[in-house]
């Protein structure tokens, strides 16, 4: 019997590349034993298993999938001492330069992981990208024939739950006015910083009554104090600070916004835009990165280099235009198609059995 | 970019051209409020992530990987390397039965201290309440001080729009 194991650097209850792993590990069940391994699955999470306990080899035929998104000697140690064939997932790594000031060991980490990716190369049999955005870094690597297929997205999952009564009650006496929504981790290329200059311009300068939302694990914790620090410095008023949050409490957040709103500088997909998109949640973004195409034509692009005054033009312009408003959510439920997951996972399992 | 968002874009673009030219986005504004932010950040440099929980746990798991190849046994004398080579393999099993209990008990051990940080990070990051109490908390003297920094902001710009006359 065929093991396909799945192996990660971090694990999360709630992280995007941990949800695509579990909704992967549903299928490849269909085809053999299938677990999933992480150097660092975070407290609490209890269906992925410590990387130390995969054996470095095996007498059983056996496949390893390594979703790349970071660098760790541990696990690029366990790949190139292992001896099966590995599938590479790549769902790029956050750019290190951004992380100097705040974080050396994440910094150090982010770097090695594209030298990690390099000196994988050969031992790779198929290597998968969510986006054309990282098919085209990992050609710059060097490698070739790279499938793109956004893996493991499970787009109705949030949409099966129901809402959360607290989080309603929160968001009805604490949001007023049209929600601004944004879902990320505080990290430095996230730019949450010009999110709340764009709610101080809609507050303050043009008198608009807009609450903004910042939803997301706070992975940096001095990015995310800077971010309070800097609301109560401008005297932002309306900035909810709701940390990270169970599933059920996002799809009320969801729910409840008005538009989504990243300023992001970096993304390999960003599976928080497809999830608005989903809810019929208008996006606005930079075009950036994979940004350019997972937001594509169904919502506002805006320049790389946007400042507050246009992301605060751009939620007038979505609150205010009924047309582009009910557009852009057309565009965005029809977009999301693309992403279901039990297309590509499926698409995924047919290349899996040319390589087994 | 698709026609349809430029079409929007070129619309949003024509709207902050007015708006700068009504007033309602003084010159220089973006420059002034990310002078802001850099400020900000400067103060808070200081609190470095290298030193927090999650990433001393991160290097504490990183380095409780405990492995019999990773003992060194060469040594510049070939007679020495070929003694410590020889022990080496002769004392293999006794080697691996003490590694893999000290890794048990460095895996227990771990998972006590997520445990622990988890219970931690619940009460301090649950939604970023304890963060706002702790800056309200801050002294007044570093009240003071960002008031000051947000007045030489603006005599900044004001100095910077002058300037430009």
């Amino acid at each position: 019997m065929t093991e396909i194991h799945q192996v990660l650097v971090g694990a999360g209850r709630t992280d995007a590349i941990t949800n695509m792993a579990r909704s992967l590990r549903s299928h490849l069940r269909r085809l053999g034993s299938s677990e999933i391994y992480a150097q660092h699955p975070a407290p609490g999470v209890k269906d992925v298993h410590l990387l130390q306990k995969l054996a470095r080899s095996t007498s059983s035929k056996r496949i390893i999938i390594f979703h790349a998104s970071g660098g760790n000697q541990a696990v690029h140690d366990f790949l190139q001492a292992c001896s099966d064939p590995v599938i590479l997932i790549f769902h790029n790594i956050a750019p290190a330069d951004s992380f100097e000031n705040f974080d050396k060991s994440r910094t150090k980490d982010l770097r090695q992981g594209w030298e990690d990716l390099e000196s994988l190369q050969e031992k790779v049999v198929l290597t998968v990208s969510d986006s054309q955005y990282n098919a085209h870094c990992l050609s710059d690597l060097g490698y070739k024939n790279i499938q793109v297929l956004p893996l493991g997205i499970e787009i109705n999952r949030l949409h099966r739950l129901n809402s959360n009564a607290a989080m309603e009650y929160r968001l009805n006496r604490e949001a007023v006015g049209p929600l601004l929504l944004f879902v990320g981790q505080s990290v430095p290329h996230k730019k949450i910083e010009t999110l709340i200059q764009m709610q101080y311009l809609l507050s303050v300068h043009l008198g608009r009554q807009t609450s903004l939302a910042l939803v997301g694990p706070i992975t940096i914790s001095s990015v995310q104090a800077a971010a309070l620090e800097q609301a109560r410095r401008l005297g932002v008023p309306n900035c909810l600070f709701l940390g990270q949050i169970q599933d059920d409490e996002l799809a009320t957040v969801y729910r409840r916004a008005t538009a989504f709103v990243t300023a992001s500088v970096h993304e390999g997909l960003c599976i928080p835009v497809v999830e608005a998109m989903s809810f019929g949640v208008p996006v606005i973004a930079r075009e950036t990165s994979a940004l350019s195409e997972t937001v594509g034509e169904a919502g506002v692009l805006l320049p790389e280099n946007a400042g507050p005054e246009l992301f605060s033009e751009a939620v007038n312009e979505i609150l205010d235009n009924p047309h582009l408003r009910e557009d852009l959510i057309k565009r965005g439920k029809e977009k999301t198609i693309r992403y279901d997951s039990s297309v590509n996972n499926q698409k995924f399992l047919d290349l899996l059995e040319q390589v087994i | 970019m698709n026609s349809v968002s430029q079409d929007y874009l070129s619309t949003i673009k024509q709207r902050v051209a007015e708006r700068r030219e009504a007033g309602d986005y003084p010159p220089g504004l973006e420059d002034q409020l990310d002078r802001h932010y850099q400020e900000i950040l400067r103060g808070f440099n200081f609190l470095s992530d290298e030193d927090d929980l999650q990433s001393l746990m991160r290097r504490l798991k990183s380095s409780t990987i405990f492995n019999a190849a990773t003992i060194e046994t060469w040594s510049p004398n070939p007679f020495k390397r070929f003694i410590h080579r020889l022990i080496a393999k002769v004392t293999v099993r006794q080697t691996s039965g003490i590694l893999n209990q000290v890794q048990q008990h460095s895996n227990t051990l771990n998972q006590a201290l997520d445990m622990l940080i988890e219970v931690i990070e619940e009460m301090q990051h649950g939604d970023g309440t304890a963060q706002t109490e702790i800056l309200s908390t801050r002294s007044d003297l570093d009240k003071r001080l960002s008031a000051a920094l947000d007045r030489l902001s603006l005599i900044e710009a004001e100095l910077d729009t002058h300037r430009s006359k």
